[in-house]
């Protein structure tokens, strides 16, 4: 293994404007390890991770991957780090079909004539259905365009699409947000699938108890900064909810 | 024998339907193509009078919409300024140049096989609409064959998420910008031979027609819907209209106002039809 850490993120600061979205944020990701990252709405939990993955820029800090320290100005840098991100939503593209979607940005295709780059669309349709099957989703036409599909079947799609592509960290933002209970636990358990095969998870998500049932670490942003960083064995709900919200409530009174 | 007519006059405004329908799909708009057609006329004719040959008066005026066509691309994906003003500013400066070179006046050569081009028939279709033709089987494998194809769609329907999966979004853009560019290189080529004669102003006009003919042909004004194949149907149902109201008398100012109309109620049209057919989910 090279470095201690697979991601390591130190002093990571970005302003949009006058606002500061971020200050002075460390995140460290071990290898293999599910990491869920918390924190209040505009806490800075997807600004990180877009850093993390290229679509946006930081102002300052330092991120080393695997040990080295990278650059990472757009997105083409993360994906050939082997990082894989499923943005909330800016995922899919809703004229196209599913199968073109799985594969945005890596069609296979094949030269004809030596000159032009003719798109293989059999053998992605059928690495599409070979694949979404695998992971147990299933949906009626492969070349449904994505606009005609509900919430949860895009979401559904999106992280498939991710998990396809997962090389060494994949970054899920709120992967559940959408789903219904049976979906939910559906990704959930894909998460766990991914661990065993040697890919470190960043998981961003609102539901303390999907954090919880999924997650090996927790770290809290609260307002832009670090407000801690804890495993999950050795903390309870209510102590996050005292981290995120900086212990102005009670666990109690806000769960109920 | 009209119908020959037909093919004949509708090929410059097919092949420019066809470049107009790839910008629009990006959610653009390229209103320089008209007078992109005079400057090349004017380029293009000015050489034929030259001593260099016709293969590089082709290639130069080629060349000059293709630097247009970049040129408009690089501004628009990098700079990020809005199409619609870009390309005005491109269709300005690219009208003025043509006015500039040629001197206000109309441009001859000595005649030569250039001018043969646009008479000659291909078992009775014109050499111009086979070419026309040509281009617009490339451009249909293009869009459904290609992933640059998917990726036109993709700019258009949400460029973000394009750029997101790591595909250069600039890039593309920008081709597709040079594409329409060369389509009205093509496009003023052909006219310039049809002619016979290299005239400043014989692209007024043809932007409105090529927007006209795209967005009859379903191709959405918001990007990412519509397929280029009607937009190449309608250019030619455009310039069989117009024909049809030249044959009943009426004049090149009348012609205008009917594709004003039909562009309209041709909209209207579309609207109501995909309403019957293709309900919303």
């Amino acid at each position: 293994m090279k470095g201690n850490f697979l991601l390591e993120l130190k002093g990571i600061s970005k302003k949009f404007g006058g606002v500061t979205a971020l200050q002075n944020v460390d995140l460290k990701l071990n290898y293999n390890e599910i990491l869920a990252v918390v924190g209040d709405n505009g806490a800075g939990k997807s600004t990180l991770m877009k850093i993390i993955s290229g679509a946006i820029l930081q102002d300052s800090g330092k991120i080393i991957f695997e040990g080295k320290e990278v650059s990472i100005k757009k997105p083409q840098d993360s994906l050939s780090l082997g990082i894989q991100m499923c943005y909330q939503d800016l995922a899919l593209i809703d004229c196209l079909n599913i199968s073109n979607n799985l594969f945005l940005g890596r069609e296979i295709s094949e030269k004809i004539l030596g000159v032009a780059d003719i798109l293989n669309i059999k053998k992605m349709r059928d690495l599409s259905i070979q694949h979404l099957k695998n992971l147990g989703i299933v949906v009626g036409n492969i070349y449904e365009k994505v606009r005609n599909l509900s919430g949860g079947q895009r979401q559904i799609i999106a992280i498939s699409r991710t998990v396809y592509w997962s090389n060494k960290l994949i970054i899920l933002d709120e992967p559940t947000a959408a789903l219904g209970v049976k979906e939910s636990k559906k990704v959930l358990d894909l998460i766990k699938t991914l661990k065993e095969k040697d890919i470190s998870i960043i998981i961003i998500s609102h539901n303390l108890q999907h954090v919880f049932s999924v997650a090996e670490r927790v770290m809290v942003l609260r307002m832009g900064q670090n407000a801690g960083d804890r495993v999950i064995k050795e903390i309870d709900g209510d102590e996050v909810v005292k981290m995120i919200t900086g212990a102005e409530f009670s666990g109690q009174e806000l769960l109920g | 024998m009209n119908l020959k007519n037909i093919l004949l006059h509708s090929s410059a405004l097919a092949i420019l339907a066809l470049g107009m329908s790839l910008v629009m799909l990006t959610n653009g708009i390229d209103l320089s193509v008209g007078s992109l057609v005079s400057l090349v006329s004017i380029v293009t004719a000015g050489l034929l009078g030259s001593k260099f040959g016709v293969l590089f008066a082709i290639f130069s005026g080629i060349l000059t919409a293709s630097f247009f066509g970049i040129f408009s691309g690089i501004i628009i994906s990098r700079i990020k300024l809005p199409p619609f003003i870009v390309t005005l500013g491109t269709m300005v400066i690219t009208a003025s140049l043509a006015l500039v070179l040629c001197g206000g006046e109309t441009l001859y050569w000595e005649k030569n096989w250039f001018n043969t081009i646009a008479l000659k028939y291909f078992f009775g279709v014109p050499i111009l609409f086979c070419i026309v033709s040509i281009f617009f089987i490339l451009i249909m494998l293009l869009i459904h064959y290609t992933s640059f194809g998917s990726y036109i769609y993709g700019i258009g329907s949400n460029e973000e998420a394009l750029r997101l999966c790591g595909v250069k979004v600039k890039l593309y853009k920008t081709l597709v910008y040079l594409l329409s560019g060369c389509f009205a290189s093509v496009a003023g080529i052909m006219l310039t031979s049809r002619i016979a004669s290299g005239n400043p102003i014989i692209g007024m006009g043809y932007e409105f027609e090529a927007i006209a003919a795209a967005a009859i042909g379903g191709i959405s004004f918001i990007g990412g819907k519509g397929n280029p194949a009607f937009a190449f149907l309608s250019a030619v149902t455009i310039t069989m209209l117009t024909n049809g109201l030249g044959l009943m008398g009426f004049t090149t100012p009348w012609q205008y106002c009917g594709i004003g109309a039909i562009l309209v109620f041709g909209m209207f049209l579309n609207r109501i039809l995909a309403k019957v057919s293709l309900p919303e989910r």
